[in-house]
C-alpha cells in the first residue's frame, strides 16, 4: 500500500468501510497527520456513516392476527 | 434484520412479513443451512424479498409516528441525522442496502457481495460512490450544521 496524495480518497473509503488492516490503518493515520489539509475529508467521511438505530425494534405484539399465525406457524411446524 | 429491511421498505408491517417470511424459510430449509452461516443466509433470503417488494409496491411513504419517535429519542443528533436521512434516501436502492449492510452489520464486501450477489469488487466501487455522495450531501453550505 503506497498512499499518497492522488489516490489517498481510495484507502479514505477503504478506512471507513473497515476493509483496511491494522498496519494500513496506521499509515492512512500517519498520512492524515502529515497532511492536515485533507483531515476534514476523513472527519466528513467518517460522519457520514450510519449510526445503527437502537429505537428500532422487531415487536411482534403490533397485532393479533400476526400473533395467531405466528402461533400457528409454531404448531404446524412442531410436527415435522 | 429488521432494522435493515425497514429501513429500506419504509413501512413497519411489510418489513415484519418480509423478516418472518426470511425466517420461515430459513426454518423451512433448516436441513441444509450451515449454522455459523444462517445470519447471512436470513440477510440474503430477506434482501431478495425486500427487492422483490420494492420492485412490486414502489411505495415511498414514511410513518408520522415513526418520525416522531426518532425525533424524540435522538433530539441532540436531530438534524445530523436528519440531513444523513435526506441524503440515504437520494441513493439508489442498492446502494442504500450497501450503506446499510455495511454500517449497522458491518459486513465485509465479500460477505455483502453474497447477500447482494454482487461481486466484491462491485460492492466496493458502489459502496464507495454511495460514500462519496452522502459525504458530498453533507459538505454542502446549506446542509453545514
Amino acid at each position: 500500500m503506497n498512499i499518497d496524495r492522488h489516490n489517498y480518497e481510495e484507502y479514505f473509503l477503504l478506512y471507513i468501510d473497515n476493509e483496511l488492516s491494522v498496519d494500513q490503518k496506521k499509515q492512512v493515520e500517519l498520512f492524515v497527520q502529515e497532511n492536515p489539509d485533507l483531515e476534514e475529508e476523513l472527519v466528513m467521511l467518517k460522519q457520514s456513516r450510519l449510526i445503527p438505530d437502537d429505537s428500532i425494534v422487531f415487536d411482534r405484539k403490533h397485532s393479533a392476527d400476526e400473533r395467531r399465525r405466528w402461533t400457528a406457524f409454531k404448531f404446524f411446524h412442531q410436527f415435522e | 434484520m429488521y432494522r435493515f429491511i425497514v429501513k429500506n421498505l419504509r413501512h413497519e408491517e411489510d418489513a415484519r412479513d418480509v423478516v418472518q417470511s426470511a425466517f420461515e424459510k430459513m426454518w423451512r430449509n433448516r436441513e441444509g443451512i450451515d449454522a455459523e452461516k444462517s445470519k447471512s443466509y436470513l440477510f440474503t433470503v430477506a434482501y431478495h424479498q425486500m427487492i422483490d417488494h420494492l420492485r412490486k409496491i414502489k411505495r415511498i411513504q414514511l410513518k408520522e409516528e415513526f418520525k416522531e419517535e426518532t425525533r424524540v429519542v435522538h433530539r441532540p443528533m436531530h438534524n445530523a441525522k436528519k440531513i444523513l436521512e435526506e441524503a440515504l434516501s437520494r441513493l439508489s436502492e442498492t446502494q442504500r442496502s450497501l450503506v446499510m449492510l455495511k454500517d449497522y452489520e458491518g459486513y465485509s464486501y465479500e460477505e455483502i457481495g453474497k447477500i447482494t450477489g454482487l461481486n466484491e469488487s462491485q460492492v466496493k466501487v458502489y459502496l464507495h460512490r454511495a460514500r462519496v455522495q452522502l459525504k458530498n450531501y453533507l459538505v454542502k453550505p446549506e446542509n453545514v450544521i
